[in-house]
């Protein structure tokens, strides 16, 4: 059984670069599902069990810090991992979200530097099938 | 604010994000005014906060492609929505990246979705500064800020 991973981008470009990503590094995924904003997002994390959400920040409709809040307060999601990867550059911002408990990864990232992030997230040993994939 | 000193950032910038996001090469070119128009998409993403404009990018269709098609690790042919959708998430990375690199790390900016920029750069030198760069498989590549404030005026971030 696999992790089921919950994507929240607006750009269908980074969500497609996010889920290669993943897939090339043997993690074992459920599934995978995508949102473009995180009104869409919440609605998915009720509706789904959700292992850990990979969400960007400054997205329209409802933006990620916006999720994360709303998340925080339902007692179902306030423990489910987030990873933010994001182009935020203001540490004021990046250190206010660090005290909601999330994981932050800048975009542009590495591959390695995703799968590395994800594996500590998902306390998953060793570097998997996928480690030479990229 | 020194133009000398955006000039290098945006070059810092642009040459790191596209070598890491699309595994692109760039040449800045000196001395070169004006990118080619012809068959050119052009990216524009606003921004406010400590200032406030915008910044663009412009790729000829054929090294978006090429870049569409590194970022989605793609070789077959790819739709014209997809290379928009891909310079829009490098404009998206890029502007992210030159803002607190220009004005300070503390500082908190709203960048906008980005956009296809369709109309000109607002002829403000006073205002706009852009650059250009030689692709690796040829082409050239332009990116530029407009500022609302003279850049005389700006003041450099606590970096």
């Amino acid at each position: 059984m696999g992790f089921n991973i919950l994507l929240v981008d607006d750009s269908s470009v980074m969500r497609s670069m996010i889920k290669k990503t993943l897939k090339l590094s043997g993690i074992p995924i459920g599934i995978l599902l995508e949102g473009s904003n995180g009104k869409e997002g919440i609605e998915l994390l009720h509706s789904n069990w959700i292992d850990l959400v990979i969400t960007d920040i400054n997205m329209p409709v409802m933006d990620g810090e916006e999720m994360l809040d709303l998340m925080k307060q339902d007692p179902g999601l306030k423990d489910v991992p987030v990873l933010v990867v994001s182009t935020e550059g203001s540490e004021s911002r990046i250190e206010r979200l660090l005290q909601k408990g999330v994981r932050f990864l800048r975009k542009p990232f590495t591959p390695e530097m995703l799968r590395d992030e994800v594996y500590n997230m998902l306390g998953v040993e060793g570097h998997g099938e996928g480690e030479d994939s990229f | 604010m020194e133009r000398e000193k955006i000039v290098s950032k945006i070059e810092e910038v642009t040459i790191e994000t596209l070598e890491r996001l699309s595994f692109l090469f760039l040449n800045p070119m000196e001395g070169v005014k004006g990118g080619s128009k012809q068959d050119t998409i052009r990216i524009k993403v606003d921004f406010e906060g400590l200032y406030n404009g915008y910044m663009w990018v412009g790729v000829p269709l054929e090294a978006g492609e090429e870049i569409a098609k590194n970022m989605l690790g793609m070789d077959d042919a790819i739709e014209l929505r997809e290379v928009e959708d891909a310079l829009k998430e490098c404009a998206n990375v890029l502007c992210g990246n030159m803002l607190p690199e220009l004005f300070g790390k503390r500082k908190i900016f709203k960048i906008h979705s980005p956009i296809m920029f369709l109309e000109e750069v607002k002829e403000d030198p006073e205002r706009t500064v852009s650059l250009l760069f030689e692709l690796e498989d040829g082409g050239v590549m332009e990116v530029g800020f407009y500022f609302q404030t003279p850049i005389e005026e700006m003041k450099e971030g606590d970096l």
